[in-house]
């Protein structure tokens, strides 16, 4: 017999001829999905423009302010909007002629709470098994390995409605890997979670999105949660792709950054480094961020050039030490600029 | 002498130590995977099981009382054959019509089980999309390799499949019947296309109340109230289409108003498939059942008995009768407008247009 899954045979990826499009790096892995002037609307409102995207493979964080169309971008990528114009291929094909090949080989963890009414959760996750295409042994031998591997091994036989928030998360989970797919998308994957619930999830998401084949597309609003998972962040605003890059490179500072605490913050203590060449980049009450023009490696003079400014001015210090870019930095900024 | 056998250990392994006993990492699945019927098939193989094995007597119930309906009818058949053979037996000059007494039997059990198939229809079809609609269910469906139709399709199977095994398993069990207690009389010589008439009455039945209860149950996120609604189009188009039915006939006006009074009484659930049976089966209404009237009418003449005569039998109330295009006319859009209005319903995600 004929199956789905042989004749399914992806066309292989092909990088863009232009890898700065958007002015953004080429990636050094190969894309997972790849979107080329895209525009989805709902009536006459476009919420993707003209837009551009190469998702590498690895765990991805999608990230954005509220109606930045994160949502539509998944939705569309999934097959369930279909674009105004341009183009949208995931796993090598096309979301306007093969949606259901791709939706067998992607699996989705949705926000919302989602089950299926009547049934344990072994039932549950074999049945979605079944509705990608897997035989019913497979799919309720599967359903018993992924249910463990998601810590509800012990609850597998329990009604789904019975179960709390962080199970039901899981089950969520369960259910979108269930058929072994090659991408997994998740949307707000620690929605309603208590902190250690929050923890297991991202521990599970940070594993099988490392070394298991698999590559994963957060989508979050919890920036710890994605640069505790994510090795490369998209950052959209307004239906546009406005960061994107992995994470490590992206809070890499190539010049010499110094924090300082101050008792108070000084207009002379600033004046008198600004004499010395340093430029204040940062500030957010007495904490002040200088930039030197001095290489990274030039901490030690650094410090002596506050010392200086800081008796000149009278200010106190009470403290400092090498500026570090967290992601929430990178985020503000892509989002602030115009 | 010290002992040399191995020692057992009791305790769990330490922080370090990896169990063997079970590997529960994440593996890929590169398994087969099948095609779309195979998913349709599933579909419709859940909402069986779910309808059937949680014990539901709202569906066993009227299933049993139809099994009881068929065989007190198949009883009657027994009886009035035997009794009307040995009049002839006794006056072979008697006049004796047997003519369409067969299919006469099988109208009679389409008209009297059609209530009890309406609720099991209500009691397993109900919640087949609406308690999905109140899960998110959708959501997992059609985020797998599966469109909306697919749903639609595996859902309608899974309902129609159980409705139609109330209305086609006792009707094929009466024809059994017939067969091996009248194949000596030449059943299966003169009712040859009595097998295929019972099958298209009983599941175009079946397919009316599936695709009726399902239409209700996609616009709703209760059972409760799609069912409520079923059952109150069920009953009020009833009323309805036998009130305009009399005030058309009874009306002066209009040339066909027989034939447009018969047409306008089948435009309700029942009608349309009481409708389909009297056209297919060729009978007519008010003899199949002039039997149980005659009956009741004696039954009330014995509890008056001062009156002088037994009354005459009541007219027939619509001499016309729709023609079978128009009755499958009205009976195809009872299947195919609920389905089309549950699969604007159903989507994986809500558009809201701006």
């Amino acid at each position: 017999m004929p199956t789905a899954a042989s004749a399914t045979a992806a066309t292989p990826y092909t990088p863009p001829s232009d890898p700065s499009r958007n002015g953004l790096p080429n990636p050094d892995t190969p894309a997972v999905a790849v979107a080329s002037g895209l525009t989805v609307r709902y009536g006459a409102r476009a919420v993707l423009q003209d837009f551009n995207l190469t998702i590498p493979e690895g765990c991805v964080g999608l990230l954005g302010p509220n109606g930045a169309g994160k949502t539509t971008l998944i939705k569309t990528l999934m097959g369930f909007l279909r674009p105004a114009a341009g183009e949208a291929r995931v796993l090598g094909m096309s979301v306007a002629t093969d949606a259901l090949r791709i939706r067998q080989r992607i699996g989705l963890m949705p926000e919302q709470d989602c089950h299926i009414p009547g049934m344990s959760a072994v039932q549950f996750v074999a049945y979605a098994g079944e509705l990608a295409g897997m035989p019913p042994a497979q799919a309720i031998r599967r359903a018993h390995e992924v249910l463990e591997y998601c810590g509800l091994g012990e609850a597998r036989y329990r009604d789904v409605e019975t179960y709390s928030t962080g199970m039901k998360q899981r089950i969520k989970l369960a259910q979108a890997l269930v058929h072994g797919p090659k991408l997994l998308f998740l949307d707000e994957p620690t929605n309603g979670l208590d902190p250690q619930g929050r923890d297991e999830m991202l521990d599970l998401v940070r594993d099988v999105s490392h070394g298991k084949g698999l590559s994963v597309l957060v989508s979050s609003h919890l920036l710890p949660d994605i640069e505790r998972t994510c090795d490369a962040i998209v950052v959209m605003k307004g239906g546009q792709l406005i960061r994107q890059g992995r994470i490590a490179d992206l809070v890499r500072i190539t010049d010499l950054q110094v924090e300082v605490d101050l008792l108070a913050y000084s207009e002379e203590f600033v004046a008198a480094l600004g004499q010395r060449g340093a430029v204040l980049t940062q500030r957010q009450g007495s904490r002040v961020r200088f930039t030197f023009p001095l290489p990274p490696e030039a901490s030690g003079a650094a410090g002596r050039l506050l010392f200086e400014a800081a008796k000149e001015s009278g200010a106190q210090i009470r403290g400092f030490r090498p500026a570090q870019r967290r992601l929430e930095d990178v985020f503000l900024e892509a989002i602030e600029t115009p | 002498m010290s002992s040399a056998a191995p020692s057992i250990r009791m305790s769990p392994p330490g922080p370090d130590e990896q169990a063997t006993i079970a590997d529960i990492s994440y593996r890929n699945y590169d398994g087969e995977l099948r095609t779309r019927t195979f998913r349709w098939w599933a579909i419709s193989a859940a909402v069986m099981r779910a309808s059937v094995n949680r014990r539901r007597l709202g569906y066993w119930i009227p299933a049993a009382i139809i099994l009881i309906i068929y065989l007190f009818l198949g009883i009657a058949h027994y009886l009035t054959q035997s009794i009307q053979a040995r009049v002839q037996q006794m006056n072979p000059m008697a006049e004796i019509s047997t003519a369409n007494a067969y299919a006469t039997t099988l109208y009679q059990g389409v008209t009297m089980t059609n209530l009890l198939v309406f609720i099991a229809t209500l009691t397993i079809g109900a919640a087949a999309i609406s308690a999905d609609n109140r899960a998110n269910a959708l959501l997992v469906y059609l985020s797998k390799p599966l469109t909306r139709t697919d749903y639609l399709i595996g859902k309608w199977i899974g309902v129609y499949l159980l409705v139609a095994a109330l209305t086609v398993t006792p009707a094929l069990l009466m024809f059994l019947f017939f067969a091996v207690s009248y194949n000596d009389q030449g059943f299966l010589h003169d009712n040859v296309m009595l097998l295929p008439k019972l099958l298209v009455v009983s599941q175009v039945a079946a397919a009316i109340h599936t695709s009726l209860i399902l239409g209700f149950s996609a616009w709703s996120k209760s059972p409760r109230l799609a069912g409520a609604l079923y059952a109150a189009f069920y009953f009020i188009s009833a009323i309805l289409a036998g009130i305009i039915g009399q005030v058309l006939l009874h009306h002066d006006a209009g040339v066909k108003k027989p034939q447009v009074a018969a047409v306008v009484a089948d435009l309700s659930v029942s009608g349309v498939i009481n409708a389909v049976a009297t056209n297919l089966y060729d009978v007519d209404p008010q003899q199949a059942f002039a039997g149980f009237q005659e009956a009741r009418r004696r039954r009330r003449h014995q509890r008056h008995p001062n009156d002088p005569d037994i009354p005459p039998p009541p007219g027939p109330i619509l001499p016309e009768r729709a023609g079978m295009p128009v009755v499958l006319l009205i009976a195809g859009m009872m299947i195919v407008l609920p389905m089309a209005a549950a699969s604007v319903r159903v989507r994986a995600v809500e558009v809201v247009r701006g």
